[in-house]
This record gives structure tokens, sequence and C-alpha cells, in this order.
């Protein structure tokens, strides 16, 4: 977005800066060279026009100054009268003849500065004027006298039409640099914080930004329908993070029960044991198995049996403190997960009160009152299993014992060394 | 121009042999007499040609009186002045109605005592008055020919006595005064 200032652009494509100050530049200067050259070149040919005539006046002029010293044939008093005038015009050069064609005066300008030689450089240049007139005395010729214009006004005037136009361009260019920095202002930032935005949008993948209203309509328009954009993004991404979050829950949970299912429960545990590790308590898992429900099953039917299943897993819930954790691993076998445990006894408390809890009998939907019970195996943490495997195998393997003694009561683990003795026979 | 001034000055043609010998011979000190003559006549014209007389347009009378030094010129053919003409007389400073018979008077050396006379006869008519022998332009004349700087091979320059030109009756172009006073400072 800021390749829209200056900066370093990122395409070889022109700057928006550079294609508005060419364009502006462009324009203040082809306007000025073209309305003043519309405005001088008239005004140098009418100036022309008037130097030719002032030119005629001075000649004609001279002609009664000059009279009586051209019929006294007075060089001197001829050449004063002749200067009088050519100086104040301009005139570069002045001549008088006698009536024979003999030149009795003549006068040059004789100011030698750069201006004075370039005026007579131009005045060769454009096309020297000159002026010729007869000198009359008691109705006869007496002489001559030629003018030749300077051209000092007119090149004076061109100088200054030149300079002025340049002047006129420094500012048009100066004002065009203005307008353009102003323009790129009304155009870049409504752009950029488009880009922005936009940018923002495609690395978070959320922004409560939208783009702001624009001075310009075409991107106000641009910047609302970018807008509309983002809002629909928006909603496809809630949406879809929604249907994210039922596919993960469905994954980890079980259909019937609501309950988290073994893959939950093998994440929970392994970061319980790094827990336990960390704050020296303790953790235990209780595994267990429902006594009888293959029976219930078979007598009553499916819709009984989950309604057993539905009953067991809300009963065990509802005597754990919230931190712990209660999954389905799968048929009637269900799991506890206890942490910040301090004593063995602690669990086995629980497991006595789990155990009693779902023994209260129960209504099946067709009236039928039955009452089921759980086998609790208890594996606690690090004393029965330094993992969740040989945690979890601990915990099956007493509740394999605590089913082979009475039903609905709970065994504790044996520990991990004499477990391994039972294996090794 | 050469073609009008053949129509209307005949001999003008004489001019342009004159005028080119001036130029050649401008360097050298003398000048033949009937140059000098020559020169001392056309300022003397052109004196004239910028002079009114209070009776209109006149064909004037020039009357030369004393000792002209170089007045050869206005004998030797007519003077013509425009459309018209210039005759020339010798007259004598002590001649009757003198006044009544001239238009111009041309005044060479004279005594004293014949320019008193002269004024005197003068007094009341309206001549123009020119001398070629009063350098210092005191002696009543309205124009003092300077005959140094036409002997010399220069132009015949002048002097002006404005109070002799205002007394005179005759009106003067002030051209030509201005062209009298201006060389008169300066030289």
């Amino acid at each position: 977005m800021r390749r829209l200032r200056a900066g370093k652009p990122l395409s070889t494509a022109p700057t928006l800066l550079s294609v508005l100050r060419r364009a502006h530049i462009g324009m203040a200067l082809g306007g000025v060279v073209i309305v003043g050259l519309s405005l001088v070149l008239p005004a140098a040919i009418a100036l022309h026009i008037a130097a030719e005539h002032d030119l005629n006046l001075a000649a004609r002029a001279m002609r009664y100054t000059t009279e009586a010293a051209i019929v006294f044939k007075d060089s001197d008093a001829a050449r004063d009268a002749v200067m009088s005038i050519a100086t104040a015009g301009d005139v570069a050069e002045a001549s008088v003849y006698d009536r024979d064609g003999q030149l009795l005066a003549s006068w040059h300008n004789q100011s030698d500065t750069l201006f004075a030689r370039l005026s007579e450089t131009a005045a060769t240049v454009l096309r020297e004027r000159t002026a010729t007139v007869s000198v009359m005395h008691d109705g006869q010729v007496v002489g001559q006298i030629r003018l030749r214009g300077s051209g000092q006004t007119l090149l004076g005037f061109l100088l200054a039409g030149a300079a002025g136009i340049a002047f006129c361009q420094v500012l048009l260019v100066l004002g065009a640099l203005y307008l353009s920095h102003r323009i790129l202002g009304r155009i870049a930032k409504p752009l950029e914080a488009l880009a922005e935005i936009a940018d923002k949008v495609r690395r978070q993948r959320s922004s409560g930004q939208r783009v702001p209203a624009a001075r310009i309509a075409e991107l106000d328009d641009l910047g609302q329908t970018f807008n509309a954009l983002f809002d629909e993004l928006d909603s496809w991404q809630a949406s879809a993070r929604s249907e994210n979050a039922q596919l993960a829950h469905k994954a980890n949970h079980d259909s019937l029960t609501g309950l988290p299912n073994r893959a939950f429960f093998e994440e929970r545990l392994a970061r319980a044991l790094v827990q336990a590790d960390n704050s020296g308590t303790l953790a235990a898992v209780l595994f267990m198995d429902g006594d009888g429900f293959k029976q219930i099953n078979d007598k009553f039917g499916h819709a009984s049996g989950d309604t057993v299943l539905v009953n067991i897993a809300a009963r065990v819930k509802e005597v754990l403190r919230d931190e712990d954790l209660v999954v389905r691993l799968g048929g009637d076998e269900f799991a506890v997960l206890l942490i910040s445990i301090r004593t063995l006894l602690d669990v086995q408390q629980i497991a006595e009160t789990i155990a009693e809890n779902v023994r209260r009998p129960l209504v099946l939907p067709g009236g039928e009152r039955v009452s089921t019970s759980l086998s609790i195996g208890i594996a606690i943490y690090p004393q029965h299993g330094m993992d969740a495997v040989s945690l979890l195998q601990s915990a099956d393997a007493a509740m394999y014992r605590a089913k082979r003694g009475r039903r609905g009561g709970w065994e504790t683990a044996v520990s991990a060394p004499a477990l391994d003795k039972i294996h090794d026979k | 121009m050469l073609h009008r001034l053949t129509v209307f000055r005949p001999r003008s043609w004489l001019y342009v042999p004159l005028s080119l010998l001036m130029m050649v011979a401008a360097a050298p000190a003398e000048s033949p007499p009937a140059e000098i003559s020559a020169r001392i006549e056309q300022a003397v014209l052109g004196i004239i040609s910028y002079t009114r007389w209070p009776q209109g347009p006149i064909s004037p009378r020039l009357c030369v009186v004393g000792q002209p030094a170089h007045a050869d010129a206005f004998f030797t053919r007519p003077m013509q002045l425009g459309d018209g003409a210039v005759t020339a007389t010798r007259r004598a400073v002590q001649a009757d109605h003198f006044g009544d018979e001239c238009d111009v008077v041309y005044e060479g050396a004279l005594a004293p005592a014949e320019r008193l006379l002269l004024r005197r006869q003068l007094i009341g008519h309206p001549i123009l008055t020119v001398t070629d022998s009063d350098p210092q332009c005191s002696g009543g004349s309205m124009f003092c020919l300077d005959m140094a700087g036409a002997e010399s091979g220069g132009q015949v320059l002048f002097a002006v006595n404005l109070d002799s030109v205002a007394r005179s009756g005759v009106q003067v172009n002030p051209h030509v005064l201005l062209l009298g006073r201006r060389r008169k400072s300066p030289s």
C-alpha cells in the first residue's frame, strides 16, 4: 500500500503520483505556452506595426526640424535636429541627404549595451524597418531623410513576454505539483485504507475494521463493495468455525451420553500426568465396567440399554468435581480421570461414592425398575504406572479383579513392580 | 526627386558637378572665388526663402550696396527662387526712394557714415538686410554672413541680430533664426 506514495514501487509501472504529476505539469506548461503565445504574438504584431508607424512619425517630424539645416547645407545643425528626435524614439540610424543625394548628416545609436546589440541583431532578423521621407521647402524637394528602426521596443516586449511566460510556468508547475499531491491524497488515502484492511483481513482471517467512506464516488463504491465482501467473508468464516467446532465435538464425544470418548481421554490423561509431575500431586484413573448390562439389553431392548448407559453417565458425573473427567470408552466401559489428588484414600472414597450412586435403582422407559452396578479399578500415578498406557492397563487389571470379587465394588491396582511379577508368571 | 528638380529648376544640373567639386575640394585651403560667390548666393537665397514680407508673396528685389566681397554670382545669371525669381541691382546708399525699391539689401563694406545713412534710409520699410562685412553682427543688419568659413572651403555660416529682425517689419521663419543663433554661440 505504501507503493502509492512514491516509496519503492513493487512493479515497474509508474506510480499514481508520477502519472498525476506528469499530467498536471504537462497541462500547466501547455496551457501557459498556448495562452502566452496567443497573447504575445498578436501583441508583437501590433507592436511591430506601431513601431513602423512611430518610425514614419519620427521621420516626418525630422522633416520639419531639419528643413532649414538642409537648405543651408548645415551638417551640424542637421545632425542636431535629427538627433533630438532620434534619441527619443526607437531609431537605430538616421541619415540626411541633400537635394543632390549627397549625405549631409548621419546619426547612429551609439549605446553599446548588450541589449542594444541584441536589438540590432533582432532588427535584422525581424525584417528591419526603414522609413524614408522627402524634405520640402517652398514646394521643392530639398533633401531626404532615411531612418532605420532599432527593434528595441519589440525585442523588449518579446523578452518581457518570454519572461512572463517563464514566470507563469514556474508558478503553475508549483501549483500543479501541489494539486497533484492534494489529489493524490484524496485518491491514495482511500486506496491505502482499502489495501491496509484487505491485507489485515488476508493475514488475520478476521477484522472488525471496515473501509472508511471516501470523498470520491468511485472509490467510495469500491470501498463499500470491499466492505460487503469482508462481511461475507466474516459470515463464511463464522459458519465454517461453528461447523468445525461441531465436527471436533463429534470426533471427541460420544453421541449417546454426551461424554467425551477415548481419544479425548487419552489426550487429557497425558496432560494430567505432566501437570501432576509439575505440581507434585497425584492423578488417578478409575476404569469402570457396567455389571449385567448385557442382560438388561437382552431383556428390555436396546432403548433400555441406552437409558441405563445415559443414567450411569449422569450419576458418575454427579459425584465428580468440575475439574474431573468422565468418559465413555465404548460399550458399557467408562473411565474417570481425577487430578490434584492427595492420597489413595481420597480416590477410594470417590470410587465408593460412584459405586453407591450407580447402584440406586432406576426406571426404564417401559416403567420397569432395575438396578445396575459398576466394577471399578483404581490406578494412581505414579504409583501404578509411569505413563498413560501402563496406568490404564493397571486400572483395567484392577477392574477385572473387582469384577471377579463382589460385583459393584472397587479394587486398587497392585503396584507396578508387583504387576510385573504377575506378568512374569 | 531629380525628376522634379529638372521640371522646376532647369539649371539644377549645374549644381551636381558643383557640389561634387565642393566635396573633392573641401580639404584644400582656398576655394575659387566663383565657388565662394555661389555659396553666398545659396545662403542669401535660403534666407530669402524663409522670409515673408507684409505685402504677401513677391518676387524679391535684391539691392547690393557698398563693396561686397563675393557678390558676382548675383549678377551672372537670374536667381531662381521657388517658382519666382530674384532680381539683383547695385544701388548707391545715397539714392532717393531707395527703401521703396528694394525688398532685400545686401551690404558690402561701408564707411561708418554710409552705414548710418543706410540705416536711416531703411527705417519704416519692410526690408531683409544681410551683410558680409560685420562678423560681430552689431551694425544693425539682420543676418551677418561669416566669410571666413566660406573662404576656407566650408559652409557659409551666419549670425542673426534678433533686435534687427524684430524691428525689420519682415517675418523670418524661426528655423533660420535658430540656425543662426545656434551657430553663433559655439564658434
